[in-house]
């Protein structure tokens, strides 16, 4: 990986100290925390079943392994399929409702109005409708994708420079043609950052339903294993759900990288 | 100017012993976490709250619903409030992990809880919950009594699915067949929807092997130690009332209804779900009086548990509850 | 100047009325479609069935929003003044990006909603945990946009307030305060409909009272009509207390 090659929209420190540093320094941080939680635990004698210690919840990374994989997968494959669902839908209407310019100006406020409007919230209603399984986390995480998207897409579809429209036309190019290779490019930047906006949510959503009514997911794991008093998986699996985040937020950001290689020539 | 110091000194102490006085005189507060919200499975406490029981001992309790066994007894051990009505096996699992908590009186000794299905579902036996779909609610006892059931039959878990769903879909899952069935017990499955018109039936835990003391009240030893009497007094106060449960079920529910007006069930309802679910099981098995559990019932607790709920037990059976809070004269079974 | 406010005024109230006109046309669709396709109420309620509901189980819906509001109120201010300082500090120093920053955000990795039921163990079912995740959760965007806020100011004016002999503290309260501002009300008002969301999630793991309770409980008893009326609440809830907030910054900053 030569430096400099990877564009992930974070101005990189092309030196070697300098990025060894950025990434070294806040892993310190992170082990010097977990460091003194393991030992303020056994000075002040916390007791484990209260608060589990560093030692115990990140032992069960090896321990529990396949049940913490089984359910991290589970909740995943709901994310993916909810990020495919959602965004197409996001990018197509909002290649609508900016191609029939008369719905665009009132239909876009109400859009962005709904987007701010709590929808987390409606989880039970999602599990009511749908009973207990993937369908109502994937209705609800789609749902919470689409928003994002969609707005940020209309963002992008709409930013295009007029003139290239004169440009294309008078090439012949059909609509799917323009779309393709004119609308789509160019609209792809904002896309991602509406995806991107999206994973932050997608992971809450999919957990709040788990919580709500599931049989499996990482959601499903935090409430059995309080149930069952079991602290330090407990830990695991919130541990493994910020990992899921960072997770997918790395996958989004290599699609970036993968569909729009001329970012990486920008200065 | 002799006069007024006097005078305001005399004013001083005298107010400062007024104060004394009327503290001494002020109830003490307690905080009680109950396992669930409010039903007829608590009715004892609601019953000795009306009667006066709690201020005739000087106690001003506060009574907090909970929403699971399991995380009233973390709370308990969390020091969060005075007293706990927990599960029995919740509690004693909590204890082997090291929680500092100890029972001191068994309310509920007999397990009432079970699988509530529609009786056209055909459930006789555990294995007839092969492939079957099973809703529980998150940190509720039912869940290590069913994992025990299935243990005890030789049945994998892996054969049945177990949804976690909150208590208060229950009901409408079966009624819509989107559950077989669903772990609680009579009073908050099958008597509800026998009153609704459903053809129900339940399978009991206990005709399954799975007999343990069921439902305690726990609290943190350095609690205990810090005021014995109050604890004393408090369980005094809740056994007459868990007593005057099994005589007097009409004034119970009564009770219950006063204090949780928000309870949408008739009055008949309740009363059926506290005479046939809850107030056979207050005594059981050759119990010495309300709120102490046999030798055999706990014995067998500790059994059902080590065998089926893969228990391995660190602290002795006889450490983790104690009689020396229980009144020297039990209210008598009835 | 004052045309162009009221101008600015008069394009913000088109923009409500848009928006009210738009929202008020997707209810009237709404309503239709059950009408018409005689949707059960098990499943979609109509408007006019739900929000006649907020009037008539008024005394369930109301107690419950105060005490849902209350915690969401707190939680708001418990993450918002830490975050303030805080993020103004990593503004200036850049030890503490190096250090702290990473650190916070790896900390914000972690979902606040897969907190609650171990905050819910730990401090049992009062307001305490839905206060601290929503402050967990608040804290964080605020603090991103403190950030910005004070790394926005242009240099030329900090050169201009300096050669005016202006010291430290004067040139943080007349000049970075204030064009850190915009940037940090904008953060809050987004941060407030956040708290609003979390805390009632909170309340479906684990309370016994609030609207989240209500919801959860009225969704499970497939009293749509009810769920509808008191998610519609909440929804409102969320905007009026955003609105709080931009009002609190239009006054602030004439």
């Amino acid at each position: 990986m030569k430096p400099g090659t990877w564009r992930t929209g974070v101005p990189i420190d092309l030196s070697l100290d300098g990025r060894v540093l950025k990434l070294v320094l806040p892993v310190l941080t992170l082990l010097a925390t977990l460091l003194a939680w393991e030992l303020a635990e056994i000075y002040f004698q916390i007791p484990s079943y209260l608060v589990p210690r560093p030692s115990e919840f990140l032992a069960r990374f090896y321990t529990d392994f396949p049940e913490l994989w089984h359910h991290a997968s589970a909740t995943g494959t709901v994310i993916v399929l909810a990020f495919a669902i959602g965004g197409a839908v996001g990018v197509a209407l909002a290649y609508l409702i900016v191609t029939f310019r008369s719905l665009e100006d009132g239909a876009y406020q109400l859009i962005v109005f709904l987007q701010i409007v709590p929808k987390t919230i409606t989880a039970p209603l999602f599990v009511t409708w749908f009973g207990v399984g993937m369908t109502p986390k994937l209705a609800m995480t789609a749902f919470i994708t689409f928003f994002p998207v969609l707005v940020d897409s209309m963002t992008g579809f709409r930013s295009i420079d007029q003139r290239l429209y004169y440009l294309s036309r008078s090439m012949g190019a059909s609509w799917w043609q323009t779309f393709i290779h004119l609308q789509f490019p160019a609209a792809l930047p904002h896309i991602f950052s509406g995806l991107k906006i999206a994973t932050v949510y997608a992971v809450t959503a999919v957990i709040v339903v788990e919580f709500v009514g599931s049989s499996e997911g990482l959601g499903y794991l935090i409430v059995q294993a309080v149930g069952t008093m079991d602290m330090s998986l407990m830990f695991a699996a919130i541990l493994t759900t910020s990992l899921l985040g960072l997770f997918f937020n790395l996958l989004v950001t290599s699609l970036e990288y993968v569909l729009m290689p001329w970012l990486k020539y920008r200065t | 100017m002799l006069k007024t110091r006097n005078f305001w000194v005399t004013f001083g102490i005298g107010a400062a012993l007024i104060a004394g006085v009327a503290q001494a005189h002020a109830d003490d507060k307690m905080t009680l976490t109950l396992n669930f919200l409010a039903q007829p499975a608590q009715a004892g406490f609601f019953l000795a709250k009306e009667k006066g029981y709690y201020k005739d001992v000087g106690i001003d309790l506060t009574i907090i619903e909970g929403k699971g066994s399991s995380t009233t007894a973390q709370i308990t051990a969390a020091g969060q409030n005075d007293v706990g009505f927990v599960n029995g096996s919740i509690v004693l699992s909590f204890i082997n992990k090291g929680a500092p908590l100890k029972i001191i009186a068994e309310p509920i000794q007999g397990n009432f809880m079970s699988l509530g299905f529609l009786t056209s579902t055909n459930i006789k036996k555990p294995d007839d919950l092969i492939g079957k779909t099973i809703a529980v609610c998150p940190g509720c006892a039912q869940i290590p009594m069913l994992k025990a059931m299935l243990a005890k039959a030789n049945i994998p878990e892996s054969k049945v699915k177990i949804i976690n769903v909150d208590q208060s879909a229950h009901v409408s899952m079966l009624e819509e067949h989107k559950i077989d069935a669903a772990a609680g017990d009579p009073n908050s499955v099958s008597i509800e929807m026998a009153h609704r018109g459903d053809k129900v039936s339940d399978m009991f835990f206990q005709d399954w092997g799975i007999k343990l003391v069921n439902f305690v009240l726990a609290a943190r030893d350095d609690k205990l130690k810090a005021n014995p009497d109050l604890y004393k007094r408090f369980v005094a106060a809740s056994l007459r009332g868990w007593h005057d449960v099994m005589t007097h079920q009409d004034e119970a529910i009564a009770a219950l209804q006063h204090q949780y007006p928000e309870i949408k069930l008739d009055h008949a309802t309740l009363l059926t779900q506290l005479k046939v679910g809850i107030a056979p099981f207050i005594c059981v098995n050759d119990s010495p009086g309300v709120g102490k559990a046999s030798k055999a019932m706990w014995e067998s607790t500790y059994d059902v548990m080590e065998k089926y709920m893969g228990f391995k037990p660190t602290v002795k059976l006889a450490d983790t509850y104690t009689d020396e809070y229980l009144p020297a004269t039990l209210p008598a079974c009835h | 100047m004052q045309n162009t406010e009221a101008r600015i005024r008069s394009s913000q109230m088109r923009r409500v009325f848009d928006v009210a006109v738009w929202f008020a046309a997707l209810l009237a669709v709404w309503q239709g479609f059950v009408a018409f396709d005689h949707v059960s109420d098990l499943i979609l309620p109509a408007p006019s069935d739900f929000l006649a509901r907020i009037v008539t189980s008024g005394d369930r819906i109301f107690p419950q929003a105060l005490s849902t509001t209350e915690l969401v109120i707190v939680g708001f201010l418990a993450g918002a003044v830490p975050a303030l300082p805080l993020g103004f500090l990593i503004a200036s120093s850049p030890l503490m990006q190096r250090t702290l920053y990473p650190f916070l955000v790896f900390l914000n990795v972690i979902p606040k909603i897969a907190l609650v039921p171990l905050l819910l163990v730990w401090f049992g079912f009062g307001g305490v945990p839905k206060v601290i995740v929503a402050a967990l959760l608040v804290f964080f965007p605020i603090m991103v946009d403190t950030i910005s806020g004070f790394q926005s100011a242009d240099p030329r004016l900090l050169y201009i307030s300096r050669s005016m002999g202006a010291s430290k503290l004067q040139t943080l309260w007349y000049v970075r305060l204030p064009l850190a501002m915009p940037h940090i009300f904008s953060g809050m008002k987004i941060a407030m409909v956040l708290a609003v969301t979390v805390v009632i999630v909170a309340e479906f793991v684990g309370s016994n009272d609030g609207l989240g309770y209500l919801i959860l409980r009225a969704t499970a008893n497939h009293d749509l009509s009810l769920s509808f009326a008191a998610l519609f609440v909440a929804a409102f809830i969320g905007l009026v207390l955003s609105f709080v907030v931009g009002l609190i910054e239009r006054l602030t900053l004439p």
